[in-house]
């Protein structure tokens, strides 16, 4: 019965290739939303696993959490360096782990941290050593495969967070040099570079004290007597979606009236270059990710923050659950969508084997006087519809997948959400084997209509 | 004896087309069931088929019940086993191609396909260079051995065939005719055939002329 219900399909080319084409994006949408879904969450929730509280400048939440808990959003701005010892006195507080970003290689973030970093991710060295010296960089795992860089090899890191941002304005004079390959973890880690705070601040221009980086907090305030190197001259220009300039602060009377954190990204195009001040920079940080030693600490440090400095507290998982709140929505409604789409292809599906019903009663009748049962006769044609929608949901399985993976490497965004494409999911499962369903209950009536005939009648009629 | 048809009646709506029909035929024996058109030759092949119940009486083939009107029968086991049936439209599946026909006719009468025997009845009708062809491709005469061999490669203990030559010239009625007394011959099964087409009386060891709802002698 099976070769037979295949014949009937291939018999019908055109029908059968639509019902399956309307299936497939059915399947496809629905794989989709499926995989995004479920892939962000738990990316979300893995990379902010052990992140209590995010500090940094005043903005949009979410966007704090994304920028520096996720790594696809530019930061809000740049807070003082003095605020990740204020944090590391508080009693509550079990780590603080500083975050300075604003460059990236070949696409991939810079982040300027120190060791707690990478044990906050669960990553482990598989090659060389940490960074130690200022310009020593770690590779997450991916950006390792993808760059093919190796132990040694030095590499510029470019103004931006990405990879199309302000190409042209690459730290030619300050190179790092790459210590250490961590293992892969899956998490947003395999696909940064790390090294210390210093270094970003090297890059953009402060000297600091040749302290090691579990240290540096302590000559903040010395980073600002500091001068600024000659590579700033490029004046590293704002960005219109977010602030990625340099963690470097300008004092007040140099910004000007305005006094904000976004000095030198706001400067204007006549501005003068950065080194020429560079008496009046002074280190800063882009955001702190706090972990609490006990429950006080979330009840008073938040709010301590938020009342009491110029900087915000966001807490990863309340903003997390915004935001999957707010594309749940969006993705429940496409859903809906979608399963429509399937139930359109299940009638489709319907009204084809009902027109194949009438058409081939003589044949079902032939069969019957050949000695094939009702059941035989029935199961054909429910075979016909489980075959459509097997080959609509297995081509849309396909397809989504594909697309997952075309999408990811031409989205900068959604490699940054670092989405496994062919990562198969047990929902998915369930998903195909309910447009199975759909095929088979599509095919019921069809065939109970074909289990009626009686085949002497049938064979008189169709003579 | 293989067939044995005891006084079979039938009625549709009140009108009788076959009265107290009884005959017997034996394996390999070749039989003529001739009558005009409305005469009940298909309704008397079906019974025999086991596809219509009758109203009286009773048919056994190889002496197993395949139509009765005293007793529920299943006539699809015994059909399956012991009959090949060529139809007057011959009706092969139009979706399957020549070889696909055969191979369904013995996975639904055999349970098993032999490739061997589809080859072979292929080659015997020389239609073997058509065997990929769908039936629509088919010329009237290939079709018509391609049913043929569909009866056959199932290796029935009777062959039965409704009008296997309407519509055919003479020329064409003799081949016909003479193909399926080959084939039956050759693999030891009896043959009925129902026409209205007097010219084959010729051929056949017995003639059971159906008239007036009933046999007669011909």
């Amino acid at each position: 019965m099976l070769t037979l219900a295949w014949a009937y399909l291939r018999d019908r080319p055109l029908t059968t290739a639509l019902n399956i084409l309307l299936l497939a994006i059915a399947v496809s949408m629905l794989v989709l939303l499926l995989q995004f879904g479920t892939q962000a969450r738990e990316r979300f929730e893995r990379d902010a696993e052990g992140i209590d509280l995010v500090v940094g400048a005043k903005g949009s939440p979410l966007q704090l959490i994304l920028s520096s808990v996720f790594h696809v959003d530019h930061p809000t701005g740049n807070i003082p360096g003095s605020s990740l010892e204020m944090l590391r006195r508080d009693p509550a507080v079990a780590r603080v782990t500083p975050l300075a970003l604003g460059d990236n290689f070949d696409g991939y973030r810079i982040v300027g941290t120190d060791h707690t970093f990478a044990a906050l991710h669960r990553a482990r060295l598989v090659q060389g050593q940490s960074f130690g010296e200022p310009m020593d960089a770690v590779l997450g795992a991916t950006v390792a495969q993808e760059t093919g860089a190796r132990l040694g090899q030095r590499f510029v890191g470019s103004h931006g967070l990405e990879s199309d941002e302000q190409s042209d304005a690459g730290h030619d004079h300050a190179p790092f040099t790459v210590t250490g390959i961590l293992a892969p973890t899956g998490g947003v880690i395999d696909r940064l570079i790390l090294t210390s705070v210093e270094s970003v601040w090297q890059v953009h221009g402060i000297d600091h004290p040749h302290e090691d980086a579990g240290h540096r907090d302590h000559g903040a305030e010395t980073h600002a007597e500091h001068g600024v190197s000659a590579h700033d001259e490029h004046g590293h220009a704002g960005e219109e979606s977010g602030n990625t300039s340099p963690p470097v602060r300008h004092t007040p009377e140099q910004s000007g009236a305005r006094g904000d954190e976004h000095g030198a990204s706001e400067r204007g195009p006549h501005a003068p270059p950065l080194q020429e001040r560079r008496d009046d920079l002074e280190p800063e940080l882009t955001a702190l990710l706090v972990s609490y030693r006990n429950a006080s600490g979330a009840i008073r440090i938040p709010a301590m923050i938020n009342r009491q400095t110029e900087m915000q507290a966001a807490v990863p998982a309340t903003e997390t659950a915004r935001l999957l709140d707010l594309v749940g929505a969006s993705l429940d409604g496409l859903r809906m969508f979608a399963w429509l789409l399937a139930a359109t292809g299940g009638l489709a599906v319907f009204v084809a084997l009902l027109g194949m019903a009438r058409n081939r009663e003589g044949d079902l009748a032939l069969l019957r006087v050949m000695g094939a049962s009702r059941m035989q006769v029935f199961s054909a044609v429910i075979l016909e519809g489980a075959i459509t929608a097997a080959i609509g949901a297995l081509a849309g399985w396909c397809a989504a997948h594909g697309l997952l993976a075309l999408a990811q490497d031409k989205s900068a965004t959604l490699r940054d959400l670092g989405l496994t494409p062919w990562q198969p999911l047990g929902g998915e499962g369930l998903l195909i084997l309910g447009v199975i369903a759909i095929g088979v209950i599509a095919a019921t009536f069809p065939a109970l209509r074909v289990y009626r005939i009686d085949p002497v009648r049938t064979l008189a009629r169709t003579n | 004896m293989l067939l044995s048809v005891t006084d079979v009646g039938k009625a549709y709506a009140g009108r009788h087309v076959l009265r107290e029909i009884s005959f017997t035929l034996d394996a390999g024996e070749r039989a003529l069931l001739l009558g005009p058109s409305g005469s009940g030759k298909s309704t008397l092949l079906n019974i025999i088929c086991g596809l219509q119940r009758p109203d009286r009486g009773e048919v056994e083939i190889d002496g197993e019940a395949i139509a009765s009107a005293e007793r529920d029968v299943n006539g699809d086991d015994a059909r399956r086993r012991h009959i090949g049936i060529i139809f007057q439209t011959l009706r092969l599946v139009s979706a399957l191609s020549v070889r696909a026909n055969l191979e369904l006719a013995q996975k639904l009468q055999r349970g098993r396909c032999d490739p061997r025997a589809t080859d072979r009845w292929l080659d015997r009708l020389g239609i073997a260079h058509r065997a990929h062809a769908r039936p629509y491709e088919l010329s009237h005469g290939e079709a018509q051995r391609a049913a043929i061999a569909r009866a056959l490669v199932v290796e029935p203990r009777l062959l039965v065939a409704d009008e296997p030559t309407s519509a055919l010239d003479n020329a064409n009625t003799r081949n016909v005719a003479a193909l399926l007394h080959e084939v039956a011959e050759s693999v030891g099964a009896a043959l009925l055939v129902a026409t209205h087409d007097e010219r084959l009386c010729s051929s056949f060891d017995r003639t059971l002329d159906l008239r007036n709802e009933a046999l007669a002698a011909c």
